[in-house]
């Protein structure tokens, strides 16, 4: 199961039914002590068939499309989410929610987080819009473009994305590039070790201090959980997001907040 | 070419050849510096030029300057260190990556992200040393195992080269399947290649090794040129081939192993340039040397223009494009030049 899969399946109360987990599943708590059957994109076949599932929770991704049809001919039925958009999170909720019969909790839960976004949205309408690097990885430097869930997520939060024009929604950007466009707040989610430090934290990009960004002290180190992966969390997510951009309006977040 | 050929090389075609490629390699500096994803050019700096705000120069001064030099550098290094394996093993064929000494490089630099070096002191140092002992230990393996009765053939550098990057890079996926997620990004990243956002200060380090290497190089260019009388020859002639060989494979592998740690598994810049300058200025290595230097600069320069322009603003790794512009060369080479080559 993916790790977006398993926290829907946590929402829904569905944890009890499960038994076993992808390798990357870091939450709902319940389900961590339950064996571990690989990657979304390459599944175990033989430890999953061992542990007698008849439903396969997964991310829809073309590296896993062979192992899921092999999954499939075997006789356990694979339910790829499409998780990476926003209305693919509300489409992959209201499925698995009927899939294991809590449709009521489901819309229940759908219907709460499209208010709570809402509320975001209106409130990050009325402030001044802020130019935002999201960074996957520095060196070299990815970042989020269009189409991604993040740079959905910093159009809802009163931001824009400088990498908007960017040719994929993850993609290698010039560094040359990421400094013309003179970014006002920079997110980086390029260390991911549970230790790293994470807060307003300029790091190498201190280097830069032309950068509005840098100058004004708008630089974040963020653990890339709290903000990559789509699911239940979106709200949670976008009011983080708005928290970066402004954080003089949505409050401070705390180191521990921006940590895994 | 006789020893009296050699000895006749005046100065003067040395400095008029050097000047000709020099004045190639500061062009593409100069238009390696004009041109990127960023909208700035060099004009900018100049007095009647239109004025260039804070950003556009730290983009010309700190992000492209540092990085066109080091590709000059590395570049120069690959193309030098190429000569002087195609010198020592008698073989136009022998490049630093078609030989797997590249390939040794990287394995060893993988190892060294792998165990522990991956942070500070130990991985700045400890990456690059690496990388060396990877890419010497790949020469001598080949040496070994290539030889048959005191001469490398071909055929045998092209198996060997061939066998031994393959092996080089199932060892790799082997390290790679043991990775954690942070070491595989390191590990994939490394591999791939890429000019990293240096500043000039870091830059120079790399120059200081290079500049000490390439003058002792320099100095053996008349054994090389021995050299291309065979062994025995050259041992006739006074020099003590035993001793050149192992400081030119330790010389050459140092200059392969710093390229591929600063900057990834850049292909075929050493056969290419050796190879075009050889047909234009004939085999003796006191004009081939330098001349090779400045090429492979000028060359990797104009490569990583290219890498940095053709997807802007994205980026390629510039190994891909000499890749793309090597491998064709090196086929149209190996058809060409058959005959000579014993096919």
């Amino acid at each position: 199961m993916a790790p977006a899969g398993a926290e829907m399946l946590g929402a829904l109360g569905g944890v009890v039914r499960t038994v076993g987990i992808g390798d990357f599943v870091q939450a709902p708590e319940a389900l961590l002590a339950l064996p571990r059957v690989g990657a979304y994109d390459a599944p175990n076949v033989e430890r999953i068939l061992e542990l007698r599932a008849d439903l396969f929770i997964t991310v829809a991704s073309q590296a896993g499309a062979t192992a899921h049809g092999r999954l499939s001919t075997l006789g356990i039925e694979v339910m790829a989410l499409d998780t990476q958009t926003h209305d693919g999170v509300f489409r992959a909720l209201a499925d698995l929610g009927a899939r294991i019969g809590a449709a009521d909790r489901a819309a229940e839960l759908a219907a709460t987080m499209r208010m709570e976004l809402t509320a975001v949205r209106q409130r990050a309408a009325a402030l001044p819009r802020r130019k935002v690097l999201f960074v996957v990885d520095r060196d070299p430097l990815f970042v989020a473009g269009p189409g991604s869930h993040i740079d959905r997520m910093i159009e809802a939060a009163g931001g824009v994305n400088v990498a908007a024009d960017a040719p994929n929604a993850y993609h290698r950007l010039s560094i040359e590039a990421a400094l013309e466009r003179l970014p006002e707040v920079i997110i980086d989610t390029s260390s991911n070790g549970a230790s790293a430090p994470r807060g307003r934290l300029k790091g190498d990009w201190a280097r830069w201090s032309i950068l509005p960004a840098v100058r004004d002290d708008r630089v974040w180190q963020v653990d890339p959980s709290r903000l990559v992966i789509p699911g239940i969390r979106l709200p949670e997510m976008t009011r983080l997001m708005a928290r970066l951009i402004h954080p003089e309006e949505f409050g401070e977040p705390a180191a521990a907040e921006l940590a895994r | 070419m006789t020893r009296q050929d050699v000895r006749s090389l005046g100065a003067g075609r040395v400095a008029l050849w050097c000047g000709v490629v020099g004045a190639c390699l500061l062009a593409a500096i100069a238009l390696g510096v004009s041109f990127g994803a960023g909208k700035v050019t060099l004009v900018q700096l100049l007095p009647w030029g239109p004025p260039a705000s804070d950003v556009d120069l730290d983009i010309l001064l700190r992000v492209r300057l540092p990085r066109v030099l080091l590709a000059a550098i590395l570049g120069g290094a690959l193309s030098v260190a190429g000569v002087c394996f195609q010198a020592l093993l008698r073989n136009p064929l022998a490049d630093p990556y078609v030989l797997g000494v590249s390939g040794g490089a990287s394995i060893g630099g993988v190892l060294a992200l792998v165990l522990g070096a991956s942070s500070g002191m130990l991985r700045d140092l400890g990456v690059p040393l690496m990388a060396f002992a990877g890419a010497l230990g790949a020469l001598l393996l080949i040496e070994w195992v290539a030889t048959v009765d005191r001469r490398l053939t071909v055929y045998n550098v092209l198996l060997t080269g061939a066998i031994f990057n393959a092996f080089s890079s199932a060892l790799i996926y082997f390290v790679q399947s043991l990775a954690t997620l942070e070491e595989l990004r390191d590990i994939v990243v490394y591999l791939m290649g890429r000019f990293p956002v240096w500043e000039l200060e870091r830059v120079a380090p790399v120059a200081l090794i290079c500049v000490p290497v390439l003058i002792a190089l320099y100095a053996m260019s008349r054994d090389f040129n021995a050299f291309s009388l065979g062994e025995e020859a050259a041992q006739q002639l006074g020099v003590d081939v035993e001793r050149v060989k192992r400081r030119t494979f330790i010389l050459a592998s140092l200059l392969t192993g710093l390229a591929v740690s600063v900057a990834g598994l850049i292909g075929f810049v050493g056969l290419i340039i050796p190879h075009v300058l050889r047909m234009l200025l004939g085999p003796d290595h006191r004009i081939l040397l330098p001349t090779a230097f400045l090429g492979g600069g000028a060359f990797l320069v104009l490569s990583d223009l290219a890498a940095r322009l053709l997807i802007a603003p994205g980026e390629l790794p510039v190994g891909v494009v000499t890749a793309l512009i090597g491998g064709p060369f090196f086929l149209y080479l190996l058809r060409t030049h058959r005959r000579r080559y014993g096919f």
